[in-house]
């Protein structure tokens, strides 16, 4: 059985899926907090790209080096068939959990 | 541009962890939007940001689990196994840094809880930062109670104090039910409670007025009424008068700040004292112990100035007073009042326990530093095998981390048993010791300081090892460890020899101190002797059935066979209390001067009951009338200076009466009656059987044979026998009373010494690691000296020169340490030594040079011991 998938793992594959191609750190992170509110560290959002990575949900590519980043290069992250399968199922999953509970507003 | 870089620390820290493109990519992102929030927010928060952010990211980082890749990180787990198998091929080493940790990190924290818990946290009641002590200073009284003059003037003429009460102390017996028993009071005035801000848990407190009303003690409602609440409004009988119960105080509330000296335990019942008893402008006794509230928004700084100038005015305006004409008024923080006794004491123990910390630190960095430096071969193996420097920085701390992990449990399990060990032998006089208890913050402190300096000096040697040209490194071999190596390394040993010289040596000053307060010659015997108070409701209508009624008193005790003999006085040495009054010779009368006196009221045996010497004459008789007194050294000399007192006439004013004149009939030697830490005061005694009707308080002291603890049911029954409502109150031996003077003296002692051995013994291990360390290094040139026909001896005492060499330089250090440093501060804690006494520091310094010579000298016999060729093949 797959290991199960951390929410910030979720969350992550879901900021890359919704990026396309111009995924990369800065941009997941601005993402999740964007419609999260939820501020991740640097370090955190490394660590959980490289387990998706591990295993096969994203896929990366190494980017052109920048200025603005002194001159290092940017790691593009992509969502795998993989990984979009994961992602479905971790939401269907968590639909199936909160199905039938009154949470006071309905999403729909 | 260049200002919008990263910051230097983030790159260096992420760098320690990352290597390679991940590196890159996570310095990348975060270079970024440090720009970007640059431009956005300003410098400013974008620096708090990345440190936060870089913060933040230490640990994901460190645990990324890596797949493939040879430079990418491994699990933790993995290092702690390495660690694990580390440590198991070396337990000593790794024996040591957790012992020496668990030592430091225990006994800083153990100590501190204590000193936190009876100094620094707050004091049970509301206002106790707001409560100030007004206590007497005149030159020959430091704390003298205050007289209801002064009192009165204090209420009315100081603007930063409201609240102005008193409080006064005594025993009572506590009459009906089954038993009666003698219970402590405190009488107070009907500000009392206001100025501190308590409220009983159940019922009221008295109104101004409601003199037969009082308050119970939470102890003795549970003790005697098994906290029935119904209490409320009962009648209780005190000594034959009815009193009616108002209220009960709340529990752990201990409000006695009454007491004038000794153990402050709570009292049982509290009441009002008689509003007469605090009218008026009379001097003549001082037996007040005033409070205030600072009012609203005083600091003491005004309250002093303002009773300062207070005073200044009303010793203008008297002539005569108990303690003398020129009396000033301490303010004082209650706080500081209540443990200003050992407050001094517990911050040199405090320190001492930090230059334990320290040397202790000092051990553990030198052990990581030395190892660091003894791994850089593996470390350049591993490095040349294409193990990346972050794996190995990783596996370092990890390694550290452990050492220090260890370390704290162990010394958290030392911390509990210290904090009971120190409470098991702390003094009975150490105020508020139920509130002590382990403080988590000063644990935190302690763990935190001693584990950053293993992660610090564990970790540090492998970043230089990784930087530096790793050929070279191994090509080395076991070359010598680097100069500056070799120099930290060297400064450690010499700051542990310092401040082991430090602690040595306050260790043997106090000693020798404490040496002093055992031998001192107080002027009595502190064996075989009880004392105690004896109350009785009822003395008779005339002096002279009072003075039948002791002289009752004493033929019954004295009719006991274990009684030697058995004396009266108003006062017993080392009680606490304070009766003074005037003394002039004839001259001094004659010039119109007079000296303050100590007035002791004393019945025929009781110099002879406690031993206090009779220089010359004799002692009181039982037909003595008031026109004979005894008077002692520092008295005569003070009245007769150079001449013969005996049968001199003096001039008496005992507080209150006329001046009268008496025949010295006796000289007595000095007694110290506040102890061993003051000097004897002048003292003049004068018959009791002529006033035997007029004593506030009538001590009695017993002489048996044997332990007289042991009798005390037998001489509660003789009392009982001469009147069957009398009471022995506040027994004491005179051996307690002693030990109370040099339990808190005797605890510092001891305490010091557990430190002072333990930084000698850190120390000595600490030498002899530098020593093994660094002969070590050297076996191979030992050996090569050694087949090229060197003698053994000539090496050995190179090496051990070396060795002493160190131990030379921080003995000299710690001597300006001890000048400097400890000098000053054990002035205050030390009797009759000077604190810079040449042959203490002389004896600590021999103590230390035989410990770090022997340090020194172990390892470079063992070095020598070995066969050369074996040392050139190792090499």
């Amino acid at each position: 059985m797959p290991e199960a998938l951390s929410d910030l793992e979720v969350l992550a594959l879901a900021a890359v899926e919704r990026l396309g191609p111009e995924a990369y750190g800065v941009r997941v992170r601005e993402d999740i907090r964007e419609r999260t509110g939820r501020s991740v560290s640097v370090g955190s959002l490394y660590r959980a790209i490289q387990r998706l990575e591990d295993r096969g949900l994203v896929e990366s590519r190494v980017g052109e080096p920048t200025a603005v980043r002194g001159g290092r290069a940017k790691k593009h992250v992509a969502t795998t068939s993989e990984g979009r399968a994961a992602l479905s199922e971790a939401v269907e999953s968590f639909r199936r959990m909160i199905e039938g509970l009154d949470l006071g507003a309905e999403a729909g | 541009m260049s200002d919008t870089r990263l910051p230097a620390m983030a790159r260096w820290v992420l760098r320690a962890v990352l290597e390679g493109d991940a590196r890159d990519f996570v310095l990348g992102d975060l270079e970024e939007e440090f720009r970007l929030r640059c431009a956005r927010a300003g410098r400013l928060r974008a620096y708090v940001w990345c440190g936060v952010e870089v913060a933040r990211s230490v640990w994901p980082l460190m645990t990324v689990s890596g797949s493939g890749g040879g430079g990418r990180m491994r699990g933790l787990s993995q290092d702690m196994g390495t660690g694990l198998r580390v440590f198991i091929r070396r337990p000593g080493f790794a024996l040591v840094v957790v012992l020496t940790l668990a030592v430091g990190v225990g006994g800083a924290t153990a100590m501190y809880s204590v000193l936190r818990g009876v100094v620094l946290s707050p004091m049970e009641f509301p206002n106790a930062d707001r409560v100030v002590a007004l206590w007497g200073e005149t030159p020959d009284y430091p704390r003298a109670p205050l007289t209801v003059g002064d009192y009165n003037a204090l209420r009315e003429g100081v603007e930063a104090l409201e609240h102005v009460a008193a409080g006064w102390s005594n025993s009572l017996l506590l009459v009906g039910g089954e038993r009666g028993e003698a219970v402590s009071v405190g009488w107070v005035t009907p500000d009392f409670f206001a100025a501190l801000g308590v409220q009983p848990t159940i019922g009221r407190l008295p109104e101004a007025g409601e003199e037969a009303h009082v308050v119970l003690g939470h102890d003795l409602w549970v003790r005697r009424y098994g906290r029935d609440p119904t209490v409320i409004g009962r009648t209780v009988d005190l000594e034959g008068d009815p009193f009616e119960v108002v209220g009960v105080l709340p529990e752990h509330i201990n409000v006695n700040l009454t007491a004038f000296s000794g153990a402050r335990t709570n009292h049982d019942l509290w009441r009002l004292m008689p509003a007469g008893w605090v009218q008026g402008d009379d001097r003549s006794v001082g037996w007040l112990r005033p409070i205030a509230l600072l009012a609203e928004g005083a600091s003491v700084a005004r309250a002093r100035e303002q009773v300062d100038a207070l005073m200044v005015a009303v010793n203008a305006t008297v002539t005569d007073r108990d303690g003398g004409p020129d009396l000033r008024v301490n303010v004082t923080p209650v706080r500081r009042d209540l443990v200003g006794g050992v407050a001094g004491t517990l911050w040199i123990l405090l320190g001492s326990v930090c230059g334990v910390l320290l040397v202790a630190a000092a051990n553990v960095a030198h052990l990581m530093f030395a190892r660091g430096e003894e791994r850089r071969t593996e470390v350049g193996v591993r490095s040349a095998l294409g193990g990346s420097r972050a794996r190995l920085v990783r596996q370092f701390l990890v390694e550290s981390s452990m050492l220090a992990a260890v370390g704290g449990v162990l010394g958290l399990g030392v911390a509990l048993i210290g904090v009971r060990a120190l409470l098991a032998s702390a003094p009975p006089t150490l105020p508020r010791l139920e509130s002590v208890s382990i403080d988590p913050g000063v644990l935190l402190f302690a763990l935190g300081a001693t584990a950053a300096t293993v992660v610090v000096f564990g970790v540090v040697p492998a970043i230089r090892s990784t930087r530096s040209d790793l050929a070279t490194t191994i090509a080395r071999g076991r070359g010598t460890m680097d100069l500056r190596g070799q120099r930290v390394s060297r400064w450690l040993v010499v700051v542990q020899v310092a401040l082991s010289l430090t602690l040595v040596t306050g260790t043997g000053l106090l000693l020798r101190s404490l040496n002093e307060l055992h031998g001192a010659d107080l002027g009595f015997d502190t064996e075989n002797i009880l004392t105690a108070h004896l109350q009785a409701p009822d003395w008779g209508d005339s002096n002279a059935e009072a003075a039948s009624k002791l002289q009752a008193f004493t033929n019954r005790l004295e009719a006991e066979q274990a009684v030697e003999s058995v004396g009266f006085s108003n006062r017993v040495p080392l009680g606490g209390g304070l009766y003074t009054g005037t003394f002039a010779s004839e001259a001094m009368a004659d010039a119109g001067a007079d000296a303050e006196a100590s007035f002791r009221v004393i019945t025929p045996k009781y110099l002879e009951t406690m031993g206090i010497r009779l220089r010359a004459g004799r002692s009181f008789r039982n037909d003595d009338d008031l026109g004979v007194a005894l008077v002692d050294e520092v008295a005569a000399a003070r009245a007769w200076p150079g001449e013969e007192a005996l049968g001199r006439r003096v001039q008496l004013s005992s507080i209150g009466s006329d001046p009268q004149w008496a025949e010295v009939v006796g000289i007595v030697a000095a007694v110290r009656h506040a102890g061993a830490r003051e000097p004897a005061a002048p003292t003049v005694y004068t018959p009791m059987l002529p006033r035997a009707d007029q004593q506030p308080y009538r001590y009695v002291a017993v002489r048996t044979s044997g332990d007289p603890l042991q009798h005390l049911e037998t001489l509660r029954t003789a009392v009982q026998d001469v009147d069957a409502n009398a009471v022995l109150g506040r027994t004491r031996t005179m051996a307690a009373l002693f030990d109370d003077q040099v339990a808190a003296p005797r605890f510092a002692t001891l305490l010091l010494l557990l430190f002072g051995a333990t930084a000698l013994l850190l120390a000595t291990i600490g030498l002899h690691g530098v020593m093994a360390y660094r002969m070590a290094r050297r076996r191979r040139e030992t050996g090569i000296r050694l087949a090229l026909g060197a003698e053994p001896g000539r090496l050995l005492r190179e090496a051990f020169l070396s060795g002493a060499g160190l131990v030379a330089a921080g003995l000299g250090f710690g001597a300006v340490l001890v000048l400097v440093g400890l000098d000053p501060v054990l002035r205050a804690l030390v009797v009759n030594v000077p604190p810079a006494d040449f042959l203490t520091v002389a004896g600590a310094s021999v103590v230390i040079l035989g410990a770090g010579l022997v340090g020194a000298y172990l390892p470079a016999r063992l070095a020598l011991a070995v066969d050369p060729v074996s040392c050139l093949k190792d090499g």
